[in-house]
């Protein structure tokens, strides 16, 4: 594990949906170490996620819609 | 957010103080509309919910009684009326037991050269529609989970909180739909490889 620093670590593992002590997850990043397949397996996992959240950015709250829950609140800012 | 400051608007409010539910209404409204949008994946609906949610707050809020934080109290409602608006309009095409299968199964999973692509290139209109109705295919428990915890960026047990599930339970169901939308976006991949070189 001499490459990844425990930040790395955990990332990759919350990436496996493990936690950084699991036993598999242990074993896995030694895999990843060693095997380029399984590194390939991984950051398609994380790019995948990261195409999802680029695509999905927040929106601002249209002001219509905020006024008319303020409206229906019955409260007046 | 600072924590002191939420809770004691949370205070103000369980009295009656209007300014200062309309301040949590400022600070947490637009992360409540964008929840709707991204489970709903329309305007009006996420509207919807943002009005049902502050409503079933501002009537409830006597009642918060803070043995979890006003954040996940306020996301929990959020999620069930946009989970209960889905299951009144939606059609599952993929069942648990679907997923399963074919992610308990690593031999079935096959891994796609893609991490070449021109990406930028590919962030159009087109992109997005089909990534949307890669997230419309997950049965809801999955969905939930990724929207939760891949999209709105909270922790497995702000996941776990929300949804009334165990830690363990969100990272089984995180991966499942990770694994998913991988495969399903590999494939959309190969395709857009092939038609760029016809």
């Amino acid at each position: 594990m001499k490459k990844h620093n425990k930040k790395v670590l955990h990332e990759l593992c919350n990436y496996l949906g493990q936690d950084l002590n699991h036993p598999m997850c242990k074993e896995l990043i030694q895999h990843v170490e060693e095997c380029p397949e399984w590194k390939f397996y991984i950051d398609t996992i994380k790019m995948t996620v990261n195409i999802f959240r680029e695509t999905h950015q927040p929106q601002p709250l249209p002001d219509k819609v905020k006024k008319n829950l303020l409206k229906t609140l019955n409260i007046t800012k | 957010m600072n924590t002191d400051r939420v809770d004691l608007l949370v205070a103000r409010a369980k009295e009656g103080d209007q300014a200062a539910f309309t301040e949590l209404v400022d600070l947490y409204g637009e992360r409540i509309y964008n929840l709707g949008l991204r489970i709903l994946k329309n305007q009006d609906d996420a509207a919807d919910i943002l009005q049902e949610t502050f409503t079933a707050v501002y009537e409830k809020i006597g009642s918060f009684d803070g043995r979890s934080n006003f954040f996940t109290w306020l996301y929990r409602i959020a999620t069930n009326f946009a989970l209960m608006k889905l299951r009144k309009e939606k059609k599952t095409i993929y069942t648990d037991q679907d997923m399963e299968q074919q992610f308990d199964n690593p031999d079935s999973m096959q891994i796609h050269e893609w991490r070449d692509l021109p990406l930028q290139d590919m962030l159009n209109n087109e992109f997005r529609k089909h990534l949307d109705e890669a997230v419309e295919k997950l049965p809801e428990i999955y969905r939930s989970v990724f929207i939760l915890r891949d999209m709105e960026n909270l922790s497995i047990r702000e996941t776990g909180q929300i949804l009334g599930i165990t830690e363990s339970n969100v990272k089984i169901r995180l991966k499942r739909a990770r694994l998913y939308l991988r495969e399903d976006l590999a494939q959309y991949m190969d395709e857009y490889i092939k038609k760029e070189h016809t």
